[in-house]
C-alpha cells in the first residue's frame, strides 16, 4: 500500500491523517508538497497523524523536519500524533521524537495549540 | 619563582598524542577533533593520571567564578564528547573512569614528552604495538550493519567529519541538529542487516569507510562505527 492523505480542520488547526507508507516515490512527493503548502500558509497549526502509518524512511523524515522548521520560523507549529511500532523507532533513532512534540491522542495534540498564542 | 620543572607540553597515551600548547589531539598521527571544555578536561586529567578529579574541581577549573550555568549538564556533555573522541566507554573505560558521585580519573599510562629539557620529541609515528593497527585485511570484506541496543535502524554518517558533528550534537543534546543532518542526508538511516563493503579500515577501533550494498542508500559511501559492523574476521 502506498500513502493516502486526508485533511480535516479543527478550529484553526489542520490535521493530516496519513495511512500507509511514507517512503521515497510518487506518494512521498504528495506528502512533501502537502506539508510544504501548509507550512507556507503560516502562521498555522498542523497535526500530522501517523497512527496508521506503517513505514517511514529518511525522505519522510526530511519532509517532516523541513515542514517543522518552516512552520516554526513563520510562527506556526507542527506536532506529531501517535506514531507506533517501527515508525516510532525511526523517529527515535533520528532524534525527531525529541525535536518535534509528540502526542498519544488527538485531544492532547489539539490542546497544545490552545496554549500557543498564534492559534488561540 | 618556580623551582619545579616546567610541565610537559606534549603527552602520549596508547595511540594518542596530546599537544597542550596547540590544543591538538592526534591518534596514529591523525588529528582528532576535540576542543573547548572536552579538551580542557582531558588536559586536566592528564596532569595527574590515576588521581581523582572531582566534579567540583572540574567546575572550578573550567568555568569562571560567578558563572551561572547548569554545571552538571556541562560536565556530563563535555565528558561524553571526550569519551567519543577517545572511542572510550563509560561501562568499560580504557582511559576515563567514572567514580560515581565523585568524579573522574585517567586510568591509562601517560608518557610525558618534555622538550624544554633539551629532549627533542620524537616525531609521532603510527605505533601499532600500543594502539589498534590498520586492518588492511578487512578492506574488501562484506560486513553487516548491526546495533548493540537491538534497534532495527542506525544512522551512518557520510564521512568522519559528519561522525564528529553527530557526536558533538549528541553530547550537546542537540536533537534538532541530528534530525537536520538526517534531513540533509548527511546521516543515512540504514536498516540493521544491510550489507556493506569495507573500503578503508585505517582507524578500525573508531570505524570504517564503507559502501552500502542495499536499501534506500545502496551505492552510497558512509562511515560506520566499529559498534555498527558485524561479521568482520
Amino acid at each position: 500500500m502506498g500513502l493516502q492523505i486526508s485533511e480535516r480542520k479543527s478550529g484553526n488547526v489542520t490535521i493530516l491523517d496519513l495511512r500507509g507508507r511514507i517512503t521515497i516515490g510518487a506518494n512521498h512527493d504528495s506528502f512533501k508538497s502537502e506539508l510544504r503548502r501548509l507550512a507556507e500558509s503560516v502562521p498555522c497549526g498542523v497535526i500530522v497523524n501517523l497512527t496508521e502509518v506503517t513505514q517511514i524512511d529518511s525522505s519522510g523524515i526530511s519532509a517532516l523536519v523541513q515542514a517543522y522548521v518552516t512552520l516554526t520560523r513563520g510562527g506556526g507549529k507542527l506536532v506529531i500524533l501517535n506514531p507506533t511500532g517501527r515508525v516510532r523507532e525511526v523517529l527515535e533513532v533520528t532524534h525527531l521524537s525529541h525535536s518535534i512534540p509528540f502526542y498519544a491522542d488527538e485531544a492532547s495534540a489539539l490542546a497544545s495549540f490552545r496554549s500557543s498564542p498564534a492559534h488561540a | 619563582m618556580c623551582d619545579e620543572l616546567p610541565a610537559a607540553t606534549e603527552l602520549r597515551f596508547d595511540s594518542y598524542h596530546v599537544d597542550l600548547r596547540t590544543g591538538e589531539l592526534r591518534k596514529h598521527g591523525r588529528k582528532v577533533r576535540l576542543a573547548g571544555r572536552p579538551f580542557a578536561i582531558l588536559a586536566l586529567l592528564l596532569e595527574q593520571p590515576g588521581e581523582l578529579f572531582t566534579r567540583k574541581q572540574l567546575q572550578e577549573r573550567l568555568w569562571p567564578a560567578n558563572t551561572f550555568v547548569d554545571f552538571e549538564h556541562g560536565v556530563n556533555a563535555a565528558i561524553q564528547t571526550l569519551r567519543r573522541a577517545l572511542c572510550d566507554s563509560h561501562s568499560k573505560p580504557r582511559y576515563i573512569e567514572t567514580l560515581p558521585r565523585r568524579g573522574y580519573r585517567f586510568i591509562a599510562a601517560v608518557e610525558k614528552i618534555n622538550s624544554s629539557d633539551g629532549t627533542v620529541p620524537a616525531p609521532f609515528v603510527r605505533a601499532p604495538e600500543n594502539g589498534v593497527p590498520p586492518r588492511i585485511d578487512w578492506v574488501g570484506q562484506i560486513a553487516t550493519i548491526c546495533d548493540d541496543a537491538g534497534r532495527n535502524y542506525v544512522l551512518l554518517p557520510v564521512t568522519e567529519d559528519i561522525f564528529a558533528e553527530m557526536s558533538a550534537c549528541e553530547a550537546a543534546k542537540d536533537d534538532l541538529g541530528i534530525s537536520l543532518l538526517v534531513a540533509a542526508e548527511k546521516l543515512l538511516l540504514v536498516d540493521c542487516g544491510t550489507k556493506v563493503k569495507i573500503l578503508d579500515a585505517s582507524n578500525p577501533d573508531l570505524g570504517c569507510k564503507v559502501r552500502i550494498l542495499g536499501g534506500q542508500f545502496v551505492g552510497e559511501k558512509a562511515f560506520a562505527s566499529r559498534a555498527h559492523l558485524s561479521g568482520l574476521s
